[in-house]
């Protein structure tokens, strides 16, 4: 019995290697389930992706994509997990991959049996579908499943088998299919599915991975803007396995060179700041300018860049150190000195001040009132004294005094600059 | 037995002439020839040499305590007078009267059985013939119509003038032992009558009968000899009940009205109770059973028994056709009757039938038919080999007729053939039911469905129920399947199993309520039944022979039906319906879906996506899918995959607006 079974078997086999050679069924279709990544600790990110490998269709009309995880066995259920679309439509900006489109397509997603499953649902007519030559690849659906416990999700995602069972995946008709004896196989505008009825597929489903991204920065800035204010800022390349950002800070004297650890401040950080929330992907992104309030002028401060990966470890990518100065007139002089028609003062105020400059002779009497406690922005600024401005040849001494803006600030920077004038 | 009355004599001639009227007051003994043109009349005994006289002679001795002794010549007028017994005492001759017989009312005529009276003229019969013994022939038997009348006494009166014999003068003699009526009619009518008295006879033969029904004093018996077949007639009591009926002619009788019998039926031939397309009943009431003289002879059409018998064998129509209920209680049982039908093919038939019928009617003390009857063994027989017809004689068992098909009682014995081997015969156990039997070689008891069919859905698909896509515990809580009211029993090891489908078969001529079958596919299109059986076998107990319009009903694929009438009978009880190809179903290629190619054979299935079951493909269905995606729900699962999802969205949409043949 067991023999003739076999005999049975085998005959039932080379008939259907005969019946497929001989139909000469080729591949119309590949469906690729695209670089899942995760995106978040609960979330994973992926792409569903339809590749027209056939002349013989090119009106795609609708198709059902049942995913499942296959390290969640019988938990995945619309409580502990929920699928939504991602409408990034940037996350990869390949222009060969056609964008579906919203409009005239539709998505009824569902959580069932285990498994995520994707239903989409094209236009009625053939014109309306999107065209998609051979060869060419449309991006379906671009999907994120959450997983709503606390726990971290799992990136092993996969196509539901048997494919013939749960995968679905079907093309517009462009005419009526008339063959011999004027039997109508099928019509225009019918959907043609691309698994034949003997669980035969001629849809391939595969799943492709690009290598997982690194995390890599393209820039990070630290500087002194005035005002007590230092602005931090940084980009990412892209980004790997990232909760999110966390920036700290260090200060240490002018004339040291080490940072003490006690003086370790967190700026700013993901947890309270969702500008900050990292992600996983390869395009990376350019991060939201942080403006840091110094407490304390006169020092020198070292801003530290880390990030929080989806296993909890903090990691430093990169530091920046600025100068806070306390002198806040750190640079003045005249050109040219001694003079004979005019020369020009240039001085440097390291922060917004008030500023009372004045021009006096040996008598100490005021010849040019140039500030008299004037707001004065960080920067660099001229004065410029001309032989009009004088009376007669001799030393004269410019005296600029910059107070802080904040009158809590108590210091005051003098600074005199003398001057030879020649007639 | 009549030979046995009727006698025929030689006449001795004697030579002798007389006066117009000559009274003789003593004897007379003639030597001579008398020749006499007018009456001589006797008073003492007389004796003459010669053979025949002409005349009138009377012998009128009126004296008891005498007898007066009759010459047995051949007179042309005889009258009979007085008192004194009138003696025939020569055994060895008969006594003729050419013109006229006549005895008056004091007359009693005695004569030896062996002596017959034939008055082959007028006979006037006013006195008393053998008043002692039940025999003594009179026999008209002129050439010329005769007259007969009188108030007297015959007892064996026999009728033999093809001229006939008429009753004349308001009749009224009496028959107390035999009226035959052997040639001719006699005439009489209700005014002109004759009185059969109690226990008589009247004796027939095919040339011989009554004109009207005589008086019946009593009960009568029934005697039909000679040859030829004898239509009964106005010898059978209207409203009476005969003694017994003998049927002792070479070709039997033929009933022109029904016979009730109260004591014997005695056959040396046939009794057929039809006539001219009128059926009659024979009516036998007697606790014996009928006596078959001949095995060869039976009572074709309808025998009824009264008084049955619960302890022995009740024998009907044949000497192998009997009812025994083998002591059971059958109070309530007034009558049986078989109505036999040999030679004869049953309206509805079946193959390798016997030719002969017989219905078994039964009515109970109420005089309601009963179709029931206590468990009986049925005897019968049959004429082989002539009705065999050709059918091995081992193989044939009894059938009987349901009202729609014939039933195969496989309690049937093997049948013998008895010895002259002109009948053969069997007898069935067990059997309870009236109606129609016959003997036959086992006929098919249901019919087999050689059915195939495609579903669009779930084209060739296979191992469903193994899968448990299919359900098979709550089948009969879905639409069409709850039509089906009978408890389905299904093997749950089949493999290749695609999924249900419900035949139903709607009676073409009567358009009742609809008989339903549940069956499953293979993924070969072959329709099986639930234990895995192909054909599928449905008993005729369940789907009736007759002619329907076979359809598939499906709980999401749109119905199909049969264009032409099906045919189910024990004849052509196994059907090959390919539902695959368009020629058998109404609406043609407009109610299957093109569905496979593979060279030249072209398939076709089912059209699937009619989920809400009102023949038609709609929005509703779409919807339906559409609201079920996810789902494993066998009822919207169109491919059977498991999974509904665009596919089977898909197998909606594409047939949009297709309808069945069928209108809900």
């Amino acid at each position: 019995m067991k023999t003739i079974k076999n005999i049975f078997f085998i005959i039932i086999l080379v008939l259907m290697t005969t019946n497929s050679s001989l139909t000469g069924m080729d591949t119309l279709a590949k469906v690729i389930l695209y670089n899942s990544i995760k995106t978040s600790s609960q979330t994973l990110d992926f792409s569903i992706y339809l590749r027209c490998l056939s002349n013989k269709w090119n009106a795609w009309a609708n198709g059902t994509f049942q995913l499942e995880l296959p390290d969640y066995k019988d938990e995945i259920n619309k409580n502990n997990f929920s699928i939504e679309i991602v409408n990034d439509t940037n996350e990869f900006s390949d222009p060969k991959i056609i964008m579906l489109p919203t409009n005239d397509y539709s998505y009824k997603l569902l959580i069932k049996d285990n498994s995520f499953i994707i239903n989409i649902f094209g236009p009625e007519k053939y014109e309306d579908c999107i065209f998609i030559p051979k060869d060419s690849t449309i991006s379906l659906a671009r999907l994120r499943i959450i997983n709503n416990s606390l726990e971290s999700i799992t990136d092993n995602i996969s196509w539901k088998q048997p494919l013939y069972i749960y995968q679905a995946c079907a093309y517009k008709a462009e005419n009526d299919s008339i063959i011999d004896n004027n039997l109508l196989w099928f019509k225009h505008n019918d959907n043609i599915e691309m698994t034949d009825r003997l669980g035969t597929s001629i849809c391939d489903y595969i799943i492709e991975k690009m290598p997982p991204p690194e995390f890599t920065l393209n820039y990070f800035h630290a500087q002194y803007i005035g005002n007590s204010i230092a602005e931090i800022q940084w980009e990412t390349k892209s980004e790997a396995s990232n909760n999110g950002f966390t920036l700290t800070r260090l200060r240490s004297e002018y004339n040291l060179n080490y940072y003490e650890p006690s003086t370790l401040d967190t700026i700013d950080t993901y947890k309270t700041n969702q500008n900050l929330i990292g992600c996983q992907n390869y395009k990376g992104k350019e991060y939201q300018v942080i403006l840091d309030n110094i407490p304390i002028a006169g020092l020198k401060y070292l801003y530290i860049l880390q990030y929080t990966d989806y296993d909890g470890n903090y990691l430093a990518i990169d530091t920046a150190d600025i100068f806070i100065p306390r002198s806040i007139i750190n640079y003045a002089q005249a050109t040219p000195n001694p003079f004979h028609e005019e020369t020009t003062i240039e001085y440097i105020t390291e922060d917004d001040v008030i500023l009372d400059a004045k021009l006096y002779d040996l008598t100490g009497k005021v010849i040019v009132n140039f500030f008299d406690d004037e707001h004065i922005s960080k920067g660099i600024h001229t004065i410029h004294i001309s032989k009009n401005d004088l009376h007669s040849s001799g030393v004269y001494e410019l005296i600029f005094i910059a107070k802080p803006v904040d009158p809590a600030k108590e210091y005051t920077n003098k600074v005199v600059i003398k001057l030879h004038f020649l007639k | 037995m009549l030979y046995q009355y009727v006698k025929y004599s030689i006449p001795v001639f004697i030579f002798l002439c007389l006066f117009p009227v000559l009274l003789i007051s003593q004897e007379l003994k003639s030597n001579g020839k008398i020749c006499n043109s007018g009456k001589i009349i006797i008073k003492g005994n007389a004796s003459f040499t010669q053979d025949s006289i002409n005349g009138t002679i009377e012998f009128t001795q009126n004296q008891l305590g005498f007898n007066q002794y009759i010459p047995q010549i051949k007179y042309e007028r005889l009258r009979l007078k007085g008192m004194t017994p009138k003696i025939l005492s020569d055994s060895t001759k008969n006594l003729i009267v050419s013109e006229e017989f006549a005895s008056d009312n004091n007359v009693v005529l005695k004569f030896h059985q062996n002596t017959e009276l034939f008055s082959q003229g007028t006979t006037i019969h006013q006195g008393i013939i053998n008043p002692a013994f039940l025999y003594g022939n009179v026999v008209m038997n002129g050439n010329k119509l005769q007259e007969i009348y009188g108030k007297g006494l015959f007892r064996n009166l026999i009728i033999d003038n093809k001229n006939n014999v008429i009753i004349t003068n308001s009749g009224g003699f009496h028959i107390s032992n035999y009226l035959v009526l052997k040639n001719g009619i006699l005439i009489n009518d209700p005014n002109n009558n004759l009185i059969m008295d109690d226990n008589s006879v009247i004796a027939r033969y095919s040339e011989g009968k009554l004109n009207s029904h005589p008086i019946i004093d009593g009960r009568i018996s029934i005697e039909y000899l000679g040859d030829g077949l004898i239509e009964t007639g106005k010898e059978i009591p209207i409203n009476d009940t005969c003694k017994a009926i003998y049927v002792l002619n070479s070709e039997g009788i033929e009933l022109t009205n029904n016979i009730n019998v109260s004591d014997s039926i005695v056959l040396l031939s046939n009794i057929y109770t039809s006539s001219l397309n009128k059926e009659y009943s024979l009516n036998f009431y007697g606790n014996g059973n009928p006596d078959f003289l001949d095995e060869n002879a039976e009572i074709i059409g309808s025998f009824r028994r009264f008084n049955l018998n619960n302890n022995r064998r009740i024998f009907f129509n044949n000497a192998f056709t009997f009812i025994d209920f083998d002591g059971k209680q059958i109070e309530n049982i007034s009558n049986i009757s078989l109505k036999v039908k040999p030679s004869t093919s049953p309206i509805h038939t079946a193959p390798n039938q016997v030719n002969r019928l017989i219905i078994v009617e039964a009515v109970d003390t109420s005089g309601k038919k009963i179709d029931e009857i206590p468990e009986f063994t049925f005897g019968y027989g049959w004429r082989h080999p002539t009705e065999t017809m050709g059918v091995k004689l081992s193989d044939l068992i009894l059938q009987r007729y349901t009202g729609d098909f014939w039933r195969n009682l496989i309690s049937s014995e093997k049948p013998q053939q008895n010895d002259n081997k002109e009948w053969a015969f069997s007898k069935a156990y067990r059997i309870k039911n009236t109606g129609e039997f016959t003997i036959s070689l086992p006929s098919p008891q249901s019919s087999n469905i050689f059915a195939k069919v495609f579903l669009e859905g779930a084209f060739m698909s296979k191992d469903m129920l193994g899968s448990e896509i299919i359900p098979y515990n709550e089948i009969s809580s879905h639409y069409p399947y709850y039509l089906f009211d009978k408890e389905v029993d299904i093997n749950t090891k089949l493999d290749s199993i695609t999924d249900y489908i419900l035949f139903e078969f709607k009676d073409a001529n009567t358009n009742q309520m609809p008989l339903y079958q549940i069956a499953f596919i293979k993924s070969d299109g072959k329709i099986i039944d639930t234990q895995g059986n192909y054909p599928i076998s449905i008993p005729f107990d369940s789907i009736k022979p007759g002619e329907y319009y076979l359809s598939i009903l499906h709980h999401n694929h749109l119905d199909i039906i049969t264009e032409e009438v099906i045919s189910i009978s024990q004849n052509s009880s196994n059907l090959n319906l390919d539902f695959t190809k368009p020629d058998l179903l109404l609406g043609r290629a407009n109610s299957l879906k093109l569905i496979s190619i593979d060279g030249t054979t072209i398939s076709w299935a089912m059209i699937a996506g009619d989920i809400d079951n009102n023949n038609i493909i709609d929005e509703v269905d779409l919807g339906l899918i559409y609201d079920n995606l996810g789902n494993n729900n066998w009822f919207y699962d169109i491919n059977y995959l498991g999974s509904i999802n665009t596919n089977d969205y898909n197998f909606v949409w594409n047939n949009l607006g297709r309808v069945s043949a069928i209108i809900k």
